[in-house]
């Protein structure tokens, strides 16, 4: 019965998909940035459920679970950095786009310093952070029908592959947005209902009766260093830190230039505040950190035992003693990691199909596809806008034609997809790390060109230039080196990057290297100054 | 951000976030200790919810009363 229903859901997709391609205009601007039309209701659910993904629904969660309350402060940072953007940022780059018809984000960024090269570099590099962030989401729905229906993951990649194709081929950016918004709905009903329905089960005293029972049985759960040791306080302000980079996420960032009006940039940040901050993302914090443990503690969750490494390293020996199997201890730790990653990465949905009714089980899944397709469209969409419009025509062939343009953001969507679900079928960290060390850490690199090219007149090609370049460089050189030198599990915490975040020492001397090299070079022309701020300055200052 | 350091409501409005961003960040060295609030929140998550109600009432009163792009 799962997968008679998935397969409808997936053909009632691919019907909204086909309405959205008869009704949407054929131009390059409608189908990049939905005609520049979306109004305050739809940017907001969009942005929200842009941003909140198979991440927010098996990732998080999952990593609080093995690793305790300290990444919280991911989701603090990450609201705080959304503030910047949506406030400081936001109606700067919504006007200079809106007046100079820029279609990417790139695109404006290089206009601003006047220069192909960096179009070309943050383009690349951009585009090397979105893939795995894509990836993440068909990875996520993966493991989602593995726990729900016993089918190997790699089914679960290759139909949310065939989805988002769909969707984005025939779409666009405004049917993206919608899709979005009806996705994140069931999501939210899904993860909502989910979590009430099986703490009351469980715990009819709430989540007070809940955290007594971990106070009891793993109060390490409850404080940092976490479980694994993993938080120290110095890591978790780093966490902060990397959280803040949110505002550098171009699939967030493109949405602003979606905007109706300069009114959006006034009303973002409160609902932001109000309904992600205290609402939404408490949803998988307590799912994971409190009410997932616990039910391994109650008399009747002995189905879904409370996991941890130690613990598991353990049940492998004894297990292999049992057998007469010859088994070090390091190798039962390092198949317990591998166990225990997967395990947390799909606590949510294994709960769920464990305690929960088949049809409620089915529901849930369904809510996790709709968050994973109504992110990685975005992420799509933004990624092939990025390869069209600054890689192929800014580059390549700067006089293509506007169909030519369309058709190559549409030929894109399949090579990044198909990349995409290499690095799904690679595994090589939870779902969490996928975005937080592998994809923010990209995208930040494009963070001081931003920021100091709409902000700071001083901002000079050769300061933008040679800082996103070493500071990409280092990012690349570092990840690299460290899986071929290392193994795929250092990207947990690469010792070439101080075993910290790789984002911030590559953010560190890509900042310090813009700022420096600014100040050594010539200033920006005059024409530049008074498109990218005088005039923008003007447009802003209009009432209305 | 140029429009909001020019004026003196603008100014407080970043000074609030800068002191709320240095205060989250020196808390992560209290969270050892383990404590929950009012029973069912672990202090990490508190100080973020705390920090999102003051939040909310700072960017109320600015982006209504004092936004400079209306």
């Amino acid at each position: 019965m799962e997968i008679a229903v998935l397969v409808i859901f997936g053909l009632a997709l691919l019907l909204l998909a086909v309405y959205g391609y008869k009704i949407s205009a054929k131009t390059a601007e409608d189908y990049m940035l939905a005609g520049r039309g979306i109004g305050i209701v739809v940017m907001f659910f969009f942005s929200l459920f842009t941003i909140s993904s198979v991440w927010t629904f098996y990732g998080y969660p999952g990593f609080l679970y093995r690793n305790g309350p300290g990444f919280v402060y991911f989701i603090w940072g990450c609201l705080i950095g959304f503030i910047a953007l949506y406030m400081f940022i936001g109606p700067r780059f919504w006007a200079v786009s809106r007046l100079n018809r820029y279609l990417s984000p790139v695109e404006a960024v290089a206009a601003r310093y006047e220069s192909k090269g960096l179009r070309l570099l943050l383009a690349l590099v951009l585009l090397g952070a979105v893939i795995p962030y894509v990836a993440d989401q068909s990875l996520g729905v993966g493991l989602g029908f593995t726990a729900l229906t016993g089918l190997p993951r790699e089914i679960g990649i290759l139909y949310t592959g065939g989805l988002l194709v769909l969707i984005v081929l025939l779409g666009g950016m405004r049917l993206t947005a919608w899709v979005n918004i009806l996705l994140g709905s069931l999501f939210t009903v899904a993860f909502l209902g989910s979590l009430l329905w099986v703490t009351f089960k469980f715990f009819p005293g709430g989540f007070v009766e809940a955290v007594d029972v971990l106070k009891e049985n793993r109060p390490d759960l409850l404080r940092t260093p976490g479980p694994e040791g993993r938080f120290t306080p110095d890591f978790t302000a780093g966490v902060l830190v990397v959280g803040l980079l949110s505002i550098t996420w171009p699939h967030v960032a493109v949405s602003t230039m979606t905007a109706q009006d300069k009114r959006i940039f006034k009303w973002m940040p409160i609902l932001g505040l109000f309904v992600a901050g205290l609402f939404f993302y408490s949803i998988p914090f307590f799912f994971g950190l409190i009410v997932a443990p616990a039910i391994g503690f109650h008399p009747d969750g002995e189905k879904t035992p409370y996991q941890s490494v130690e613990g598991r390293t353990r049940e492998i020996l004894v297990a292999a003693e049992q057998e007469g199997a010859s088994l070090t201890e390091a190798e039962a730790e390092a198949q317990a990691k591998e166990d225990v990653r997967e395990y947390a990465d799909t606590i949510v949905q294994t709960t769920v199909t464990t305690y929960l009714p088949r049809w409620f089980s089915i529901f849930v899944m369904i809510g996790v596809i709709g968050a994973a397709v109504s992110t990685a469209s975005v992420q799509l969409m933004t990624s092939s806008i990025i390869i069209a419009r600054d890689v192929v025509h800014g580059f390549f062939k700067p006089d293509a034609s506007e169909r030519f343009l369309v058709t190559s953001t549409k030929l894109s969507v399949i090579g990044v997809l198909g990349l995409s679900i290499l690095i799904a079928w690679w595994y090589p960290v939870e779902l969490a790390l996928y975005l937080v060390n592998i994809a923010v850490p990209g995208f930040a690199q494009w963070g001081p060109a931003l920021i100091g090219g709409m902000l700071w007149k001083r901002g000079t090609r050769a300061g933008a230039l040679v800082g996103a370049g070493v500071g990409s460089a280092y990012l690349i050189i570092g990840v690299v080196l460290s899986v071929l030198l290392f193994g795929a599990g250092e990207l947990e915490a690469p010792r070439i990057f101080f075993g910290k975040n790789p984002a911030l020492p590559t953010l560190a001397v890509n900042l310090i290297l813009y700022v420096v090299v600014s100040l050594v070079t010539r200033p920006p022309a005059e024409p530049v100054k008074r498109r990218f701020f005088d005039e923008v300055e003007a447009f802003l200052s209009k009432k209305g | 951000m140029r429009e909001v350091f020019a004026h003196g409501a603008g100014k407080a409005f970043v000074a609030f976030f800068a002191i709320a961003l240095a205060g989250l960040l020196g808390a992560a060295w209290t969270f050892e200790k383990g404590i929950v609030v009012f029973g069912w929140m672990p202090l990490p998550f508190a100080l973020g919810i705390g920090f999102v109600l003051l939040a909310l009432a700072v960017c109320g009163v600015y982006l209504f009363r004092f936004w400079p792009y209306r």
